[in-house]
């Protein structure tokens, strides 16, 4: 065996090497072309990473603006502060806690501004001995109760210096008493509230008289010259203990409103009173703790005074709100949060003066809430005991007080307390609702409104939209581009088709317009001609049909192919036009709504909500499906044209030659064939519904309503009740807002980095994952039909 | 009456016939006046020069050309006796009667046993035991059946491309028609596969009535029982096969046969 053969058997090795012969000329690439080549190279290479980069890029920007929202709050100290007094209860800082507070009782308040203590009297007659004193929700305020029964408060304010920009701030303050009210009965003030509204101010407070606690208020009026505010006028002290019962009451709050009082009373009950036109009365008397024996040692109104944070001993913390329960058509309290409890008792609670955070702590632990997702966003354990607490106005520092007296001041960092998945896709009860919902409600009116930042209503919204665009376009792009491709003869279909390109390139800004100001009040008095069109077009394809096959054959036979068209364009019009015409005449037979004064009105607009309980809207469903199924239409209808008329002729007149009708080819070869593209065609026309603004923004109304279609999607599964069960839950009549037409309406009034801004891009990612997901589900499918009907 | 040729006039019967038939795409005239009559179970060969007419001659058979827009004729074509332009003739029964092999094989992109039998399904006929005897038979004919019993419901693009083509005169016979048009039926194929078909034709031709165009002047002489030429859009000569190409008659015929032009 010769195994350790030369591999080149042809060459004498002994041989000298062959030089090899130059490439003649004329076979040489020119360095141009190649240089060319190799750029063209570079350009598409670059070109192809670019679109990864930049769809990357994408995802990261808005990854990163969403992530802030998912962030836990941060609580860092920042300094100490020994105050001198001893037995402090309350301490406050000013604006930028550079000069806290702190006022236990005496005739002095002290300011501690780090190197000196300065002491400032409250300007109290000798002899006025104060028995309660609080600190007022809203403002530098401390109100005080006195030994003999008056009531007043005392403001703080602060002025700050600044010689030059560089040089240190100096912070003084300053204090002005109120008058006193008397309450007309001399004894300690044991608790105590206030609250102004308007022109209307008004004292709350329980006495320890003698013959047992009372309740008291007192009230001031302010009288409105010519010159701006005048004179305060006192009215005389009510008293309101008989409405209690007997119970003894231990602690007041006055709502903003300054029309109510909440009473705690020792058998840890809450009684609501309200001063109506006829004088107050007891409207709500609730028990918060029933179902665990404890005592509430804390009770305080959240910013707004719509919520009641209760605090008990056991660390259990629960929030009251104000709604009218179905039925009632008054405000009452109902419980709409418990809170994870804390592991030491609730002592001390101070709420943020910017949103519906607060602080409790008890013990050594202190925890920041935020109260309309009923979350505890941060627990501190401390190494010392609570005393008090106290937030600057802008909820940036935290102030703890310890048993020595130390005032402990912690920057807190929580610029999206109100963010997490439950406020995005749970449901929530938000104050003044009967009931937890989703709701999208992102800005208000008011500095203490709550916004409502749920998703569902807008994925709702999406889905409604594209469900109802995608049911009006795709039976008539297919059926359309079948017939195009199949049937149509080849000189109308010369004019169809690029009509149907020019179609797809309608900006759909003027879609929107026509949908919003033309077919929506055009549809609005003529839903009983729509349904009728609905029946008669088809109707009239198979009548147009039935009477093309009676034409005998040798007839038909001499017509060309594709001219049943001709038979079937006109037969559609006239039916279609009979059907426009005679809506009016089904309205009167079927949609006849009753007044309430008893007389009848065939009118479906009032027809509809009364038979069915759902609303109809003017910019529904029907509108948007109808102007988005003519944006959807020409792309669907393209690229299924396309992909139908791609089928090799070789397989259609393979199919002709075997003896099938035209159906026959269409069912059989066609269609299965150009499944794949039909596929894309539809993708493509979803990813325009989805992704669809303008038209959406304009025909909808914006309304973001969650009808029951939420309850479909999102936890219940029954189909409800109702007469028309399907109905209710993708009511056709009613608006909705998508996703995408909220970034459209709101990214531009949304403050850069805010909580609106942030969620706003979390909607645009839920957008992004929604299509993502249906389209990579799509492409696999697609590929898989590819597979099956491929051709080779 | 279209003449058959002078040997076969008492022997066959004519079973298509082309009465001076023009016919036109468009403005271009592309046959002239052709005069001749195919016999019954017997393999005609259509042979001449690229362009000449003859595949045009043969989608004629079956209407094939009504799918082109612009068309034009002029003349008879009868098969059987009956006219195919009789307005009485639905074009899909024609085309059950005249069944058609491509030129390039072309299965549909399905199993190899719906393949067979889509004449049947089309025509509505889904007896599961009839089918599958149709199938067996038809596969049987076109000498398949032993290369693909085990796979009959795999896809039809498994196979080579001369089983395809059988695949597709199994699929053409499936539903026994009288007459069978080839065009070209062996172009794309090797010539073992040529070989095959051919063996196959012969068999097939106590059955239909077979006219099959060819560029392959070798295997009209080995199929063929009769062989006409076309040079031109015009029927230069028809003959039998023998005759035509040891004596032809014509000088054009006898340049072409002898490789002069192609």
């Amino acid at each position: 065996m010769q195994s350790a053969e030369s591999p080149e058997p042809l060459r004498d090795p002994a041989a000298p090497p062959r030089s090899p012969s130059p490439v003649p000329e004329r076979f040489m690439v020119s360095k141009g072309v190649l240089r060319f080549d190799r750029f063209m190279t570079y350009v598409i290479l670059f070109g192809g990473i670019g679109i990864i980069a930049a769809v990357f890029g994408i995802f990261v920007f808005i990854g990163s603006v969403i992530w802030p929202l998912f962030q836990s709050p941060t609580l860092t100290p920042l300094r100490e502060l020994p105050l001198a007094t001893s037995g402090t209860t309350l301490v406050g800082l000013d604006e930028r806690s550079e000069l806290p507070y702190s006022y236990d009782g005496s005739a002095d308040l002290h300011f501690h501004s780090g190197s000196s203590n300065v002491s400032q009297p409250l300007g109290l007659e000798s002899g006025t001995q104060i028995t309660f004193w609080r600190q007022d929700r809203l403002n530098d305020r401390i109100l005080l109760g006195t030994q003999d029964g008056r009531v007043g408060f005392v403001d703080i304010s602060f002025t700050a210096k600044q010689s030059s920009p560089k040089a240190p701030r100096s912070v003084t303050g300053s204090l002005k008493l109120a008058p006193w009210l008397a309450l007309n009965n001399p004894a300690p003030v044991e608790s105590l509230d206030y609250a102004s509204q308007g022109e209307r101010k008004l004292f709350g407070a329980i006495v320890n008289a003698p013959e047992g606690p009372k309740l008291l208020v007192v009230g001031q009026r302010q009288k409105k010259g010519l010159m701006g505010a005048g004179k305060l006028e006192a009215t005389p002290p009510e008293d309101l203990t008989p409405l209690l019962a007997g119970a003894r009451p231990i602690r007041v709050l006055l709502p903003g409103t300054a029309d109510a009082i909440v009473v705690q009373t020792q058998t840890n009950e809450l009684l609501y009173l309200f001063r109506a036109p006829s004088g107050w009365e007891v409207r709500q008397q609730i028990k918060p703790f029933a179902d665990i024996a404890t005592d509430i040692t804390v009770m305080d109104f959240l910013y707004g005074d719509v919520s009641l944070v209760l605090g008990d001993s056991k660390g259990n913390v629960r929030i009251l709100s104000l709604n009218v329960p179905p039925g009632s058509d008054r405000r009452l309290f109902a419980e709409t949060q418990r809170l994870q409890p804390l592991d030491a008792p609730i002592r001390y609670f101070v709420a943020s003066r910017r949103n519906k955070s607060f602080v409790v702590a008890g013990d050594t632990q202190c925890a920041l809430c935020y109260a309309t997702t009923g979350t505890v966003r941060s627990v501190l354990d401390l190494p010392y005991t609570v005393r008090s607490l106290c937030l600057d106005a802008k909820a940036e520092h935290l102030g703890i007080v310890d048993s020595d007296g130390t005032l402990h001041l912690n920057t807190v960092h929580d610029p999206h307390p109100e963010a997490g998945w439950r406020t995005f896709f749970g449901k929530i009860w938000y104050e003044g609702y009967s009931e937890p919902r989703w709701e999208w409600q992102s800005t208000g009116g008011t500095d203490d409104f709550e916004p409502k930042l749920s998703l569902v209503p807008l994925i709702i919204g999406s889905i409604k939209g594209t469900l109802y665009a995608m049911l009006f376009a795709v039976p008539i792009a297919l059926l359309a581009a079948i017939y195009t491709s199949q049937f149509l003869s080849a000189s109308v279909k010369r004019i169809v088709k690029p009509a149907m390109e020019i179609m797809a390139s309608l900006p759909s800004v003027v879609l929107g317009f026509l949908a919003a100001l033309w077919l929506a009040p055009l549809i609005e008095t003529k839903v009983p001609s729509i349904l009728l069109l609905i029946v008669s077009i088809p109707l009239s394809a198979m009548i147009a049909g039935s009477i093309w096959i009676r034409v005998p054959l040798h007839q038909r036979n001499r017509l060309p192919r594709g001219a049943e068209f001709w038979l079937l364009a006109p037969l559609m019009a006239a039916l279609g036009y009979l059907a426009w015409l005679s809506g009016p005449a089904l309205e009167s037979l079927l949609f006849v709504a009753k007044l309430p004064d008893g007389s009848q009105i065939a009118d479906f607009r009032l027809w509809w909500p009364q038979f069915t309980g759902l609303p109809y809207d003017q910019r529904n469903c029907l509108v948007v499906g109808f102007m988005m199924g003519f944006a959807v239409i020409p792309v669907i209808f393209t690229i299924a044209e396309d992909a139908l008329s791609n089928v090799p002729p070789a397989l259609t007149s393979a199919a002709e030659a075997l003896g099938a009708s035209r159906w026959q080819v269409v069912r059989t070869v066609v269609l299965p064939i150009a499944s794949a593209g039909i596929f894309s065609a539809l993708m493509i026309g979803l990813g325009r519904a989805v992704g669809e603004t303008m038209i959406v923004v304009m025909a909808t109304g914006n309304t973001p309503v969650v009808d029951a279609a939420g309850r479909l999607l999102f936890g219940d599964p029954g189909l409800g009740g109702g007469l028309f069960p399907l109905a209710d839950h993708w009511n056709i009549f009613s608006g909705m807002r998508t996703l995408s037409a909220n970034i459209a309406v709101e990214l531009p009034e949304a403050a850069q980095g805010s909580t609106h801004y942030r969620t706003l891009f979390l909607g645009a990612f839920a957008l992004f994952l929604m299509t993502f997901v249906l389209n990579t589900a799509a492409e696999l499918l697609r590929q898989r039909l590819r597979e099956k009907f491929k051709i080779v | 009456m279209p003449p058959l040729p002078l040997h076969l006039q008492s022997s066959a019967r004519p079973f298509i016939e082309v009465d001076h038939f023009d016919f036109w795409y468009g403005p271009k005239q592309v046959l002239h006046d052709i005069h001749l009559a195919f016999p019954e179970n017997h393999i005609t060969a259509l042979i001449g020069p690229s362009g000449c007419g003859k595949t045009t001659l043969l989608r004629n058979l079956n209407r094939m050309n009504d799918l082109v827009d612009g068309i034009r004729h002029r003349g008879d074509i009868r098969l059987d006796g009956t006219s195919l332009y009789d307005p009485k003739v639905e074009v899909i029964s024609l085309r059950k009667r005249v069944g058609m092999v491509f030129q390039k094989y072309n299965p549909f992109p399905k199993s190899i046993y719906e393949n067979v039998i889509f004449s049947l399904r089309v025509a509505g006929r889904n007896d599961r035991r009839q089918l599958d005897e149709v199938v067996e038979k038809s596969l049987r004919q076109a000498a398949l059946w032993d290369e693909v019993k085990d796979k009959l419901h795999e896809s039809a693009f498994g196979l080579s491309g001369g089983q395809q083509q059988r695949l597709c005169i199994a699929r053409a016979i499936a539903n026994r028609p009288q007459v069978l048009l080839m065009d070209e039926p062996c172009a794309a194929l090797d010539p073992i596969a040529t070989l095959k078909i051919e063996e196959l034709m012969t068999q097939l031709k106590d059955e239909f009535t077979i006219v099959i165009v060819t560029h392959n002047m070798e295997q009209a002489r080995r199929v063929a029982d009769l062989t006409a030429f076309f040079y031109l859009g015009k029927l230069i000569e028809y003959d039998e096969t023998l005759s035509l190409f040891t004596q032809p008659s014509q000088i054009q015929t006898e340049a072409y046969i002898s490789g002069r032009f192609s």
